[in-house]
């Protein structure tokens, strides 16, 4: 009787079975997924082709980058303004009731050391909060805001006095004094030679002859030679205050630094900086995968009277929580869950999203971000070979696809800074110009002493729009050289790992050809030229540690390169007034561009936006472009 | 005497090999027939789609940015303005290429391992017991990122299968290559002791004869049922790891398009305003993981009458 049954006979004997269950929850599913798909935009108005559609994006965002140029200053000066006007309103109609509470921030990656005199990723929240800088200073404003000085003197082009404020005391109850201060200050060159030059922030610093305490609060420091940006450099935050008897207790050796006068000296590090290193408005109390939490110090110094930004009684917020988010989509959920208090970039694309939300704030900020692309001189040492990988990318169709909303093309030094940035966008795209038949001729008549057929795209993860751009990059430069055996792959990494890789000097040459990063959706600037962004054409910083362009290259072009751009770049820093050196640095930036130097920057977005939590008041918004906002110790929460 | 006779020879007589009827099977489980069949379109799609494409499934700006659904793009279009359909339809070629090279070498590899280890016994069974016991004690997962970052970048390219392809291969095979092992272990201790083996090991045959001729071929019916069921498991550990950034190549023009990779990294950031971004990998993910499945389970039913699939 039973093998006479058919399989409904059988099926409506059982229970539930396996099969039953699967097939319930796979017809549930796709059910689910069809009407989550009919809930999509169904506008089939738009019936342009594929590539008109393209081309006439690339039309938009040409259109919308020549507005954006030309309305550049006057979009800054309005944000600024209406964040000004909004914060003043929330100021006054909150009275002098401002609450402090817990500021939550996220970063992608935890940091790898935390020694200000040491360049490491992903730490300045720690060194900004936990320490003292002399001051900081507002490009957008020229405002130079005292900290852990009272004033500063420049008494010769070579000599500058300091003057410290009195009673500041580190974490431990030790004394700030000028002995401090000329140790902290001092440390940075022995500690750039101790690491053999493996962190890139000397020229802060490597025109400094001494630094010498002259008065229990007061250092002179002897440059040999002038430079134009010392006072700026001086706000960054490797100039910290750090206590010499913490290094003594708890420093790691680096290495050896032997004087002019050919003494010997044992150079330390402190990376987990231990309680005391510090004399800033937060304590670190914790630091692991997850993030950093820091909290208000009490017996933090008063700024009598307080200069902007600073308040006379120390921060208002009482802790900063930066989580560790690999994931800038998880970020993004934390933020729209009021879970973090800033979200940026927020890329314009995603805008419609935060539309109608009264807890959150976007900001639109002019952009000064980077998409670097920096070049292996060990290998493309032959500048044709440089020039021939720019002539190889579709710099037009880049824009229409990675900056559809604006995009615009990029200088050496950011736009940000007007004063010494002059190269138009038509003067920028008569070196950059997309030409595949002129690449492929110019990479076959290179030289190669290392010989490349495949070009790798080496990136940090973190970014997705980073993927993104790596990947146009390798496809335009194999679709140009393609034709001519040469191919092209993106390699991912973690931010560690590729700073690692990026900055390795065991050989020659790199594991790599191409170094990505950046995604050129949102930045600022400190307000100096190689900060933003020279240092990453410099043959003693970005240049030699980074692309192998430096002064004792085995390869000679590269060499006698590389001394002319050092005497470019001394001349310009040398000249303090601003006229004539934006006449060197319009100079140096052709020189740059006519000779590929070692790195060039892809097309950027135009506008950048920002998301506050709207609790967050008085940040500042441009400090968060000039990477002061930790140092905001007027910002508040409002409550509730 | 000659009537018993026949009833004997009737008894014993070994009936006749029946031919496989594929209609009658279909008819008798019709959803693994259903599942064969999505099998077969997402094979015929993902085959297909060089001629099936709108577009080439890395070109960026085909279309506006996160353009819904349209008559040129009929999936949309991402953020980049890539086609979704023609990323669907290419994501397919490594789902299944992955999938399937992995549950051969897991399958094979844990049944060979578990054959030669099972019929030696001792203390060549009892190491190689262990060795599985560590690999299950493992997370996948962890075991995964491990290999990636110890293994990954060593791997050779092969014809066929590229260096971050073989990794995935090796990363999910080592996976499922323990658990297969414990399985195909029973079978073989089981069989090591029945009758016609020690009858072979009676008339002086060799071990590898009565591996390869007595016992091997008693497992085949459970490797084909345990094969139909981890394939899913695999494309899904494929999907799984290509959204951690584990998985297959993310750039250039031989960048291949994976429905994991395209349900995370910068696509993630626009599902809200742009669902069809997630829907559409996503659904083709669960066909195909649903086709497996359903057709594993009737599979199993078919081949192996102990597990008559009651839960």
């Amino acid at each position: 009787m039973r093998d006479n049954e058919n399989y409904w006979q059988r099926l409506r004997r059982r229970p539930v079975t396996r099969r039953s269950f699967l097939v319930g929850s796979g017809v549930a599913a796709a059910g689910s997924a069809a009407i989550l798909a009919g809930c999509g935009d169904d506008d089939d108005d738009d019936d342009d082709a594929a590539a008109p559609a393209a081309t006439q994006a690339a039309a938009a965002t040409q259109a919308a980058a020549a507005a954006t140029e030309a309305a550049a200053e006057e979009q800054a000066a309005a944000a600024t303004e209406a964040a000004a006007a909004t914060q003043a309103a929330a100021q006054e109609e909150a009275g002098p009731d401002k609450h402090g509470g817990t500021l939550k921030l996220w970063k992608t990656e935890e940091d790898a050391g935390l020694d200000p005199g040491v360049f490491h990723l992903n730490n300045t929240e720690v060194i900004y909060s936990t320490m003292t800088q002399p001051y900081t200073y507002q490009p957008t404003k020229n405002v130079f805001a005292m900290d852990g000085m009272v004033g500063f003197e420049q008494v010769d082009p070579t000599t500058f006095v300091w003057s410290i404020r009195p009673g500041m005391k580190f974490h431990n109850g030790d004394p700030v004094d000028s002995e401090a201060v000329a140790f902290s200050f001092g440390r940075l060159e022995k500690l750039y030679r101790a690491l053999d030059g493996t962190h890139t922030t000397r020229t802060g610093f490597a025109f400094v002859d001494s630094f010498e305490p002259t008065d229990d609060l007061t250092v002179t420091e002897h440059w040999a030679r002038p430079n134009a940006d010392a006072p700026v450099y001086r706000a960054r935050h490797y100039y910290s205050f750090l206590n010499p008897r913490v290094v003594d207790e708890f420093g790691k050796f680096e290495g050896s630094y032997e004087h002019a006068d050919g003494t010997v000296e044992d150079v330390y590090s402190v990376q987990e900086l231990p309680h005391g290193s510090g004399s800033g408005p937060f304590t670190m109390v914790k630091r692991d995968a997850t993030g950093t939490r820091l909290e208000r110090w009490p017996d933090y110094h008063k700024h009598t009277p307080a200069d902007d930004g600073f308040v006379e009684d120390g921060p208002y917020i009482d802790t900063w929580e930066t989580r560790v988010i690999p994931d800038q989509t998880a970020a993004k959920a934390a933020f729209l869950a009021s879970d973090l208090d800033v979200f940026a970039p927020v890329d314009p694309l995603e805008l419609p999203e935060f539309d109608g939300l009264d807890h959150i704030n976007i900001v639109e900020l002019p952009a000064g971000g980077r998409s670097s692309q920096g070049m292996d001189g060990g290998k493309f040492h032959d500048k044709r070979a440089r020039q021939a990988l720019q002539k190889a990318f579709d710099y037009e169709g880049f824009i229409a696809a990675i900056r559809p909303l604006g995009g615009k093309y990029a200088a050496p030094i950011t736009d940000l800074l007007p004063a010494y940035q002059k190269l138009s966008q038509s003067d920028l795209q008569q070196w950059l110009r997309f030409d595949p038949a002129e690449a492929q001729a110019l990479w076959q008549a290179a030289d190669f002493v290392v010989p490349v057929d495949n070009i790798k795209v080496f990136m940090p993860t973190g970014s997705p729009l980073q993927h993104e751009i790596s990947d146009f990059m390798a496809q335009s430069l194999e679709k140009a050289l393609g034709p001519i055996g040469i191919t092209a792959e993106v390699e991912a990494v973690d931010g560690n790992s590729w700073a690692a890789r990026a900055v390795d000097r065991s050989t020659d040459i790199k594991d790599w050809e191409i170094l990505s990063y950046g995604d050129g959706a949102a930045g600022g600037t400190t307000g100096v030229p190689n900060d933003s962004s020279l240092i990453h054409y410099d043959p003693r910083a970005y240049g030699f540690n980074a692309f192998n362009h430096y002064l004792e290259s085995p390869r000679p072009e590269i060499a006698e390169g590389s001394a002319t751009i050092i005497d470019m770049l001394n001349a310009q820093e040398a000249e303090t007034d601003p006229e004539a050196r934006a006449v060197l640095l319009t100079e140096l930036q052709s020189w740059i561009l006519d000779n590929h130097w070692c790195n060039w920057g892809l097309p950027i977005s135009s506008v950048s936006y920002y998301g506050f939590s709207a609790r967050l008041q008085d940040q500042g918004v441009a400090d968060w472009l000039n990477f002061y906002d930790r140092r905001r110790e007027s910002m508040w929460l409002q409550k509730g | 005497m000659a009537q018993e006779q026949s009833a004997l020879e009737l008894e014993y007589a070994i009936p006749p090999r029946q031919r496989f009827n594929p209609l009658k099977w279909a008819r008798r489980e019709p959803f693994g027939a259903f599942g064969f069949a999505l099998i077969i379109f997402i094979v015929f799609m993902s085959a297909a789609a060089p001629v099936l494409r709108t577009a080439p499934p890395n070109e960026f700006a085909v279309g506006p940015p996160l353009a819904g659904p349209n008559t040129e793009n009929w999936f949309g279009t991402t953020a980049r303005g890539k086609d979704v359909w023609s990323r669907v339809l290419f994501a397919g070629r490594i789902s299944l290429k992955i999938g399937v090279a992995t549950v051969l070498l897991g399958t094979l590899g844990g049944t060979l391992i578990a054959l030669l280890s099972a019929y030696a016994g001792g203390a060549v069974d009892f190491a190689v017991g262990r060795i599985a016991d560590m690999f299950i004690a493992i997370p996948g997962l962890l075991l995964a990122l491990v290999l990636h970052s110890s293994i990954s970048a060593d791997l050779p390219d092969l014809p066929g299968l590229q260096r971050e392809e073989l990794y995935l291969v090796v990363a999910i095979s080592l996976f499922f290559m323990p658990g297969t092992y414990r399985i195909m272990r029973g079978i073989v201790l089981e069989l090591r002791e029945s009758t016609y083996v020690e009858a072979a090991q009676v008339v002086g045959s060799s071990s590898f004869r009565i591996m390869w001729r007595h016992i091997a071929p008693n497992m085949f019916g459970l490797m084909i049922v345990i094969t139909s069921i981890s394939l899913p498991a695999a494309i899904l550990a494929e999907a799984s790891l290509s959204f951690l950034g584990l998985g297959v190549p993310i750039g250039g023009l031989d960048a291949v398009p994976s429905w994991g990779a395209d349900l995370s990294g910068s696509s993630r950031r626009f599902f809200s305003v742009a669902p069809w971004l997630a829907v559409f990998p996503g659904l083709a993910l669960a066909i195909t993981v649903f086709g497996f499945n359903i057709f594993g389970d009737s599979l199993r039913d078919s081949l192996d009458p102990r597990l008559r699939g009651r839960i």
